[in-house]
């Protein structure tokens, strides 16, 4: 062959190749575009899951139903949490672990000795009449002895659910139980925080799962957002009735600077909280679930910022709560004397992912009390050292954590370290923890 | 001879890798015409050894296929979610917003009509149902025809969303493949009304209403009921082909076809 027919024949086929590697494979043309198969039916129960990945429809499977076209039903889905994990600690000479937990009354969330059962729910949510929704959650038993005298059972209490108009993004009603989430930190579901527990701060004034009505509604006027609720006060185990327990009232409205300072996300918000009978508990004893007491403050208020930009997060959060001083019903036969003093707390928790996949998470916390004796160490695992009795008045702790992310906030591991230490008292110490978070 | 040999031989592969596919997902709002059309302005201003994939199956489709990596380029009728976004980021994807354009849909009735004006509630009641005949609102009595575009449009549920509160068209309304044929109807049937892209809201026949005071033409954008702005997403550190593409999109031959397919370009307000 003559070097130049070398030549034509290398261009030649060079040429072929590129046109076959132009034209192969199934794409679409830009003349032709994709139609969009809007009114075909998903889901496990007509055998059509979806995605991208492997990963995407394997969770998939839980959505059993999904059709927009369909006038009655659009939507059914299975829902569910677990979350696991396991803990070190030491506070000077003392140390503590997950046995220590279990031995400490929580024997019914420890798997074997090591391994905590930290949250464990089954659910489900449905769209329905396009403007609809229903759904719940519920608490399981995760060693299948929790019934009375030990027996076997499944269901241990209504975490959350209701049923929701909701015709548009601005405006949604709600009856039923919710989670009322007074801060940026309660706000995000366990599912998706960024750190094994919420704070201290957060946690101090947030009145946990309450039975009421809730309006919602977002991108008003732009980058308005807003939250009214009312709720009975009264902590139980499914549903309270009306006014049980006094009322609880909340108000809270937000803007989206993102616009206007340059980031993807920067929403700021201002939260007010009412509680007509602060320390109210009800009285029932049931193992399955901790009837816990209100919060006890009269009136509370959070001002919080969540910003976002790239790698980038940082929620930040004031609070201040007006400690009440008085009698509380707690179902016992003489009313609770509560002295709670003026509470102050401000968390900073920034974050950034490091590498694909991959986030490192601090975060600063600070509680400050009028009182000298107005904070109390924190209950799920300082307690196991310092003791029940343990106070202070100023707490401070220090997180520090990686969040590795295998199926984004679906299927993650996640392990940290804190370190806490209360002013006014004598605890001081720290914590590890690790562990594995799935939920669909 | 054999460097000649080589040098043509790295032509050759340089020229099969040069033959590159951008995968573009998302909006059909966007993928049905306009992405297309700037494909077509993209590959004729040069770049012809790149390959286009174009899935026009809803702006939710966009943001998983950036995450795993099966589109370069996402297409969306709305802002992304925190959600989509942070789904993203757990897979070492970073989304980049570009807003390119305003989409604007029209009401447009037949030019016969003594109606001169409509509010954004009358709008959701006649798309409902609720007002079934034109003198309920000031008209010349008539049943009122409703023209929209069938159930496989991304547009007909997107007009459920921005004009209905998400409630149902009656059963009584006429599906139609196209903006082309919903202006069509409307400018043979004097109780005609439809919606359509502001490309088509001066289609003969036909006029297009101002709501809540507020006239359906490009410079109004912003402030009327029923546009939005629609972007393209990309990764921060898109491929060669990805940026290449998103630079001629922002390019005033890229806004130019923006214009011409009937939207508003984003830079123009």
């Amino acid at each position: 062959m003559q070097p130049h027919h070398l030549v034509l024949c290398t261009i030649l086929t060079s040429s072929c190749l590129s046109t076959t590697t132009a034209s192969a494979g199934t794409e679409t043309t830009a003349d032709s575009p994709t139609e969009a198969p809007t009114s075909a039916a998903t889901g496990l129960l007509v055998g059509k899951l979806t995605g991208d990945t492997a990963w995407d429809r394997a969770w998939s499977s839980a959505i059993l139903y999904k059709n927009d076209d369909n006038p009655v039903i659009q939507l059914f889905q299975l829902t569910g949490r677990l979350q696991l994990q396991s803990i070190y600690g030491q506070a000077g000479d003392d140390s503590f672990n997950t046995s220590d937990f279990k031995d400490a009354g929580n024997d019914e969330i420890v798997w074997g000795n090591d391994i905590e059962v930290r949250r464990a729910r089954l659910g489900f949510k449905s769209k329905f009449y396009q403007n609809w929704k229903l759904d719940a959650s519920f608490n399981v038993d995760v060693d299948g002895h929790d019934g009375p005298g030990g027996d076997t059972t499944f269901y241990k209490s209504f975490q959350e659910g209701g049923l929701t108009y909701a015709p548009s993004d601005q405006f949604n009603f709600s009856i039923g139980k919710k989670q009322v989430r007074f801060s940026r930190d309660q706000e995000i579901s366990s599912t998706e925080i960024t750190t094994f527990e919420r704070s201290v701060a957060s946690n101090t004034f947030t009145p946990g799962e309450l039975t009421g009505v809730w309006s919602f509604g977002k991108g008003i006027a732009g980058a308005w957002l807003y939250e009214l609720g009312a709720y009975s006060n009264a902590r139980v185990a499914e549903f309270s009735t009306p006014g049980d327990g006094g009322i609880l009232a909340i108000g809270k409205i937000g803007y989206d600077l993102a616009e206007h300072v340059g980031l993807e996300s920067c929403v700021t918000t201002f939260t007010y909280m009412h509680n007509t009978e602060p320390g109210y508990q009800d009285g029932k004893i049931d193992p399955n679930f901790a009837f816990s007491a209100s919060p006890s403050f009269t009136d509370s208020i959070a001002l919080t910022n969540d910003s976002s930009q790239g790698r980038f997060g940082m929620i930040t959060e004031l609070m201040y709560g007006f400690g009440f001083t008085g009698e509380a019903d707690q179902g016992k036969a003489k009313p609770a004397q509560i002295a709670q003093s003026d509470l102050f707390g401000f968390t900073l928790t920034p974050s950034y992912f490091i590498a694909d996949g991959l986030q490192a998470v601090y975060r600063f916390q600070l509680i400050s009390a009028a009182d000298p004796d107005g904070i109390r160490v924190p209950s799920r695992y300082d307690r196991l050292a310092a003791g029940d009795d343990e106070r202070g008045n100023t707490y401070t702790a220090h997180y520090l954590g990686l969040n590795y992310y295998i199926y984004s906030h679906k299927l993650k591991l996640m392990a940290g370290v804190e370190y806490s230490q209360m002013g006014g008292g004598s605890y001081d110490g720290y914590t590890l923890l690790s562990g594995l978070r799935m939920n669909f | 001879m054999k460097s000649i040999i080589t040098l043509f031989t790295a032509v050759a592969t340089i020229s099969v890798a040069s033959a590159q596919t951008l995968s573009i997902k998302g909006s059909d709002t966007l993928g049905a015409k306009l992405v297309p059309q700037l494909a077509e302005g993209f590959k004729a201003a040069g770049n012809k050894g790149v390959k286009f994939e174009i899935a026009a199956e809803g702006s939710t489709t966009a943001f998983p296929a950036l995450a795993n990596g099966t589109a370069q380029i996402g297409m969306s009728s709305r802002k992304v979610k925190d959600d989509e976004r942070t789904f993203c980021k757990t897979k070492g994807v970073y989304l980049k917003e570009h807003p390119i354009c305003h989409d604007m849909l029209c009401v447009i009735v037949n030019k016969n009509s003594p109606l001169a004006k409509l509010t954004k509630d009358q709008v959701a009641k006649i798309f409902t149902g609720q007002i079934k005949d034109w003198s309920e609102i000031g008209g010349a009595p008539g049943k009122i025809s409703i023209y929209t575009r069938n159930t496989s449009s991304g547009t007909y549920k997107d007009w459920q969303k921005l004009a209905m509160g998400g409630r149902d068209y009656p059963s009584t309304s006429l599906k139609m493949a196209g903006n082309e044929q919903i202006a069509q109807e409307v400018a043979k049937n004097k109780n005609g009304i439809g919606y359509v892209g502001l490309a088509y809201s001066k289609t003969s026949g036909t006029k297009a209403l101002p709501v809540d005071g507020v006239e359906p033409v490009a410079p109004n954008a912003k402030k009327y009921a029923f546009a939005r702005l629609c972007y393209l997403y990309a990764p921060d550190k898109p491929s060669a082909e990805a940026d290449a593409f998103m630079k001629y999109v922002e390019s005033a031959p890229g806004q130019d076809i923006v214009r011409k397919v009937g939207f508003i370009p984003a830079a123009d307000l």
